[in-house]
């Protein structure tokens, strides 16, 4: 079998792989901390490169029936792994593009000192911040790839990272493409590309007001043939307490597949993240035509 | 990560630096680009040589 080789430096988690011909699936086996076995989905592991988790996919050791399948999810896992780097490294060039020969930092002292602040925490090895709003932004990200990829047949979201500049000079956290639910019909086939700031501040408040008069003027900034149809603000309903208090959990039993979200409850991943990021889609999970998919995505988080 | 460190003595100097390091990033973004691709591929004819 080839070997794949990923392009970051980063140690390979070892994956054992359980054979269940009668059930005609295969089993990918994560082992925590304790020594549990855990079974995963390709999309854990896909997204557990937002928790900078990297598997060993070069076991041969998948039966023949299942190995256009698995070989297929080596492919894309190659990938995803190959454009993180990708992302990294341009990332790097915006950086220094920006400080080094557009002397932001002149300009703007504001917007300098966080793009300096940037490459410092890019040349001292990025590490994780453990910030409620920086948790939340990739446990959000870390769901929608999931959704992505789980569903990709059904729901056409594709999610981006937003480049250092989107983040610093546009506020953007991710971006979410949604392709027209219609496309099949042929009504127009347009998509809909939302850059996403997310926010724990609540509606209503000083704070808000401020954060959404931001994003009024990020919008107005912004080049209208750029990447993104719409620029928008997303005050999830979560508090402090409920992200760290999942994201300690899966701290303290050693980082398992899945990512900190996995100890989310569905009810807050559905009523309360996904609802506010889908809202004014053709996926808002408040229109009662969409009860369908509502519930699906309640099926499919119980059973994560 | 790179080790750019943006230390010349004069503005010139620097922008010279820095405009090296961002024709090295971009070759070492292409040079990934064609490895993925390259091992995207080798990948696509693993189904007919692997071994049982």
């Amino acid at each position: 079998m080839h070997q794949i080789e990923l392009p970051n430096e980063n140690k390979l988690r070892e994956l054992k792989f359980e054979k269940a011909e009668s059930k005609g699936h295969f089993d990918l086996i994560s082992t925590d901390k304790n020594g549990n076995d855990i079974i995963v989905s390709e999309s854990d592991l896909i997204a557990d490169m937002e928790w900078g988790h990297y598997y060993d996919l070069n076991h041969d050791v998948v039966s023949q029936a299942h190995r256009n399948k698995y070989n297929g999810f080596r492919k894309k896992y190659l990938a995803t792994a190959y454009d993180k780097k990708i992302e990294e490294l341009k990332n790097e060039r915006i950086l220094i593009q920006r400080l080094k020969l557009d002397h932001v930092d002149m300009k703007n002292s504001v917007i300098g000192e966080i793009y300096k602040d940037l490459l410092e925490n890019m040349k001292s090895g990025n590490e994780r911040s453990e910030q409620a709003g920086f948790l939340l932004e990739t446990m959000i990200t870390s769901l929608l790839i999931k959704i992505s990829y789980d569903f990709s047949e059904k729901y056409d979201i594709e999610v981006e990272h937003a480049t250092v500049e989107d983040d610093v000079e546009y506020k953007i956290d991710l971006i979410v493409k949604f392709k027209n639910k219609n496309r099949a019909l042929e009504v127009d086939g347009e998509s809909a590309t939302k850059g996403i700031q997310l926010t724990l501040v609540k509606p209503g408040s000083e704070k808000y007001d401020i954060k959404k008069d931001q994003i009024y003027k990020a919008n107005s900034r912004r080049n209208k043939k750029d990447k993104i149809d719409d620029l928008v603000l997303i005050s999830v309903d979560l508090e402090n307490r409920e992200i760290s208090k999942a994201y300690d959990e899966w701290k303290k039993r050693g980082e398992p597949a899945g990512g900190p979200e996995k100890f989310f409850k569905t009810d807050l991943i559905v009523n309360k993240i996904l609802k506010g990021i889908f809202q004014e889609t053709e996926l808002d999970l408040s229109d009662p035509e969409n009860k369908n998919i509502k519930n699906e995505l309640w099926e499919y988080f119980e059973g994560k | 990560m790179s080790n750019f460190e943006g230390q010349p003595g004069n503005k010139q100097e620097l922008e010279i630096s820095a405009q090296e390091k961002i024709t090295e990033l971009t070759q070492q973004i292409k040079d990934l680009e064609l490895e993925k691709n390259e091992k995207l591929a080798e990948l696509d004819i693993i189904p007919t040589k692997m071994k049982k």
